[in-house]
């Protein structure tokens, strides 16, 4: 599965395009100490997750490969925080649950070639563990949709169904705004409940059947990857016990393969300890958008890492100027030298991405031998359809700003009729 | 371990059920006659390429082939009257390309026919030593910079501190005047092969990008609409706010000093604020869907409006035309060449660029949002 997801990169040619052509890299806020690879280094690292992804499908080495998997691929991650998606993050998460668990005891080349001891039990827990993290997918995707864009403006699907007006049979639906309406308020429900349904016996079965359904739809309208096929691959998990044996049973007879059942099995209360630290942290790290004042999806303080997939329609150009004190004017830079058009985007709407790159130009603009110049920014934003409107405050200068986990004064407000058209700040801002 | 009884879930799917039919009902009875209208991207792209495209191209093909004939006789005889004419024809190829050059993906991609045709300013030096040395290599990048539209500008009018009649002479009198005329009638001739390269691959049958490119309605990334509206962005974006007027004002220096002579057509002087119009009007067309043979089809505007899309509670579109007409009346207030308008009046060109930019957000950032079509250009031409 995992295996394809980086051959996927290798494929699209997305190693060069987001690893190795841009000359600088988002690193993220608390691991900027991270060293970034050469370009081999890059292609070692996916090779590595891919190599890795083999031997975990196939149970070899287990608990190395998916240390190493776990490493390279958040190593991977952690390289370019303009690549961020949320399923990435959920790999790295799903991958650090497995670490800890014993999924090489059955069905594997380990047990076959006698590396472990083949089990054909597991302690609850241990399968908990990971339905526990597909379940808190789900139940923050739906918390996070529970706020007024979603529900009472049915924003952003409102913008993007419409789009897709030319499918096969559902197209015209999409045009009414109804359909938005029920899709947003059904998301929701379903996000929501699906954790639940599927943990119950008696409803896994249309649960899945909800869960294959709301994939295959949502991975036809939009342009999320693999997303559909790792959640609905993994989320099988939640099938009884003895589907799943069953299913081995019956691959392991076509493939000629016995597995041995050796009942020992022991409480490892050293896992059990880390995956409860481990979820209770994943419990509490989404809920940190409580503690900054400004409207959420605005200024994005405390948005990743939370689950919120697809939820806002959000664009954005950021116009960078650099002001040296021994003159008067200031030039305006051309992102296209520094960046690649991913993390254009990216940083054009998000908060702590422009903080860096403004701390970025600042360094440059220096070994070109400018001192102590001021960064400034043009930034406007659309979010939901709002039109665009100033996202920072032009005047502040942000290559003097150090990220942290403070509260972001300089972002502008998101309600602000009176911003919102204030064109004369933009004026004075350029002719000055 | 709890069991849920199934009539609870019954009950709930039951809520659920109703929620939606509810909504469903509550919100049929508010839709107004927007929603129905859906917007049909087939007949836009057809639109565009009979009405807008293809016309566009067919001219510029015809404008170089007069450009080139001109060139051809002019250097046979030179005289000021063959000077004159082959100027003017100048004049209307440089006219026309503001109407085609926006089309920078599929056959004018190839052919990198931006790179070729209009990279200011030219490197007169450039020029001055291959004709000294009779090296007539112009198909290397490194020799964009001496070819093109502004560097047929530079070998038609000189240096400003010539006269015609120094520069006819430059033809006709000097030990280098036999390489100067095959210099120039080569950019000509080759300006015009590519004019017809291009609109071949569009209409040709056997190559016909035309059919291609109208069959594929969808929004993704490699899209008809996905493909023009990036291109169309990154044209206005790079060669018409930042090369025409940005650069030329100053705002990409720390002192904010105005660059005259990087400005469009900076040899021929009067003519560079027709063409940073003719750019503007030329996207203007293209967005309210007016075509460039004077038919009009359902342009960008009807398809914001399909989606109704808003701007801060007035419709996009509306704010986008708005937008377009001040930059428009912005441009009609230079009455000087645009070399001059820089420098001496820096303070209206400074709001004229911000205005420009402020379009710019608005195609890039609001239509492109409205639409869903992802940015996938960077801007990285010139420095």
């Amino acid at each position: 599965m995992m295996l394809f997801g980086v051959l996927r990169f290798v494929a699209y040619g997305w190693i060069d395009e987001l690893y190795i052509q841009p000359d600088f890299h988002f690193a993220y806020f608390g691991f900027e100490w991270i060293p970034y690879p050469a370009d081999w280094g890059v292609y070692f690292l996916f090779a590595l997750a891919g190599v890795s992804a083999i031997l975990i499908s196939v149970g070899l080495f287990y608990r190395w490969a998916i240390c190493l998997f776990f490493l390279a691929f958040t190593y991977i991650e952690l390289l370019d925080r303009a690549n961020y998606l949320n399923h990435y993050y959920f790999i790295s998460c799903m991958a650090l649950v497995l670490v800890v668990l014993p999924a090489n005891r059955s069905f594997s080349l380990d047990v076959r070639f006698g590396f472990v001891k083949g089990w054909t039990e597991i302690s609850r827990w241990q399968l908990d563990g990971v339905k526990l993290m597909i379940g808190l997918v789900y139940f923050f995707a739906g918390v996070a949709k529970i706020n007024p864009d979603w529900l009472l403006h049915a924003q952003p699907l409102i913008t993007w169904l419409p789009q897709h007006a030319d499918l096969p049979i559902i197209g015209t639906l999409l045009t009414y705004k109804s359909t938005a309406f029920i899709m947003s308020w059904g998301g929701a429900i379903f996000d929501l409940s699906i954790p639940f349904l599927l943990w119950k016996k008696r409803t896994v079965l249309p649960a899945y059947l909800a869960v294959a359904g709301f994939h295959i739809f949502t991975g036809i309208l939009f342009p999320i990857g693999i997303f559909p096929l790792v959640m609905m691959a993994s989320t099988l998990v939640f099938f009884p016990v003895r589907w799943h044996r069953a299913l081995v049973d019956w691959a392991s007879s076509t493939m000629g393969f016995q597995p041995r059942t050796e009942i020992t099995q022991a409480r490892n209360s050293a896992s059990l300890l880390f995956l409860t630290a481990f979820f209770a942290f994943q419990f509490v790290f989404p809920f940190r958008y409580l503690l900054y004042p400004d409207k959420l999806f605005w200024a994005e303080e405390g948005y990743r890492f939370s689950w919120r997939v697809m939820l806002m329609e959000k664009a954005g150009k950021a116009t960078f100027y650099v002001h040296d004190p021994a003159l008067t004017g200031h030039l305006e830079v051309r992102n296209g030298c520094h960046l690649t058009p991913n993390q254009e985007k990216m940083m054009s709407t998000q908060p702590d991405l422009l903080l860096q790159y403004a701390a970025y130009l600042r360094n440059h603009y220096e070994e070109q031998g400018v001192v102590n110049s001021e960064i400034r920014a043009n930034v406007w934003v659309t979010l939901n359809g709002s039109g665009s409107r100033l996202f920072v405050d032009p005047k502040v200068d942000l290559g003097a700003i150090q990220d942290s986990w403070e509260h972001k004064d300089w972002i502008l407000p998101f309600e602000n009729e009176q911003q919102a058209r204030n064109f004369t700040m933009l004026n004075s801002e350029a002719d000055d | 371990m709890i069991t849920l009884c199934p009539k609870r879930h019954k009950s709930l799917f039951l809520f659920a059920f109703i929620l939606a039919i509810g909504l469903a009902v509550g919100c049929k009875k508010k839709t107004d006659a927007v929603d129905c209208n859906v917007f049909d991207r087939q007949a836009y792209l057809t639109g565009l390429v009979e009405h807008s495209i293809l016309p566009a191209y067919l001219d510029y093909k015809q404008y170089t082939d007069s450009l080139n004939q001109c060139c051809q006789s002019f250097v046979v005889a030179p005289d000021l009257d063959k000077l004159s004419e082959c100027r003017s024809r100048l004049h209307a190829v440089s006219l026309a390309w503001q109407n085609i050059a926006m089309f920078d993906f599929g056959p004018a991609e190839d052919l990198a026919l931006q790179a070729t045709t209009n990279v200011y300013p030219t490197d007169t030096a450039l020029i001055q030593s291959k004709i000294s040395t009779s090296d007539f290599e112009i198909e290397s990048v490194s020799n964009f910079a001496a070819r093109g539209l502004p560097a047929i500008d530079y070998l038609l009018h000189g240096p400003l501190s010539f006269t015609d009649q120094e520069l006819l002479n430059e033809f006709t009198t000097t030990d280098e005047s036999p390489d100067r005329q095959e210099f120039l009638t080569l950019l000509t001739s080759t300006l015009a092969s590519q004019a017809h390269e291009v609109y071949d691959m569009w209409t040709q049958s056997g190559l016909s990008f035309q059919d291609d490119f109208t069959s594929n309605t969808g929004t993704d990334l490699g899209s008809s609409l996905g493909l023009f509206l990036n291109a169309f962005n990154k044209s206005y974006e790079t060669h018409t706010r930042t090369q025409k007027v940005g650069i030329p004002v100053g705002a990409l220096t720390f002192s904010q000093t105005p660059l005259p002579d990087r400005v469009e057509a900076y040899f021929g002087q009067s003519n560079s604020q027709d063409y940073l119009m003719e750019s503007v009007v030329a996207f203007e067309n293209l967005f309210l869907g007016q075509g460039y043979d004077g038919d009009d089809y359902k342009g960008l505007d009807s398809y914001l409006a399909s989606l109704d899309a808003q701007y801060n509670g007035e419709q996009l579109s509306t704010e986008i035309v708005d937008r377009i007409l001040s930059v428009k009346s912005g441009i009609a207030a230079i009455t000087t060449p645009m070399s001059e308008y820089v420098d001496i009046q820096q303070v209206e060109a400074f709001d004229l660029y911000a205005n420009m930019q402020q379009l710019n957000v608005l195609w890039k950032v609001d239509m492109m949002s409205a639409l869903g079509i992802l940015i996938t250009y960077q801007d990285n031409d010139g420095d």
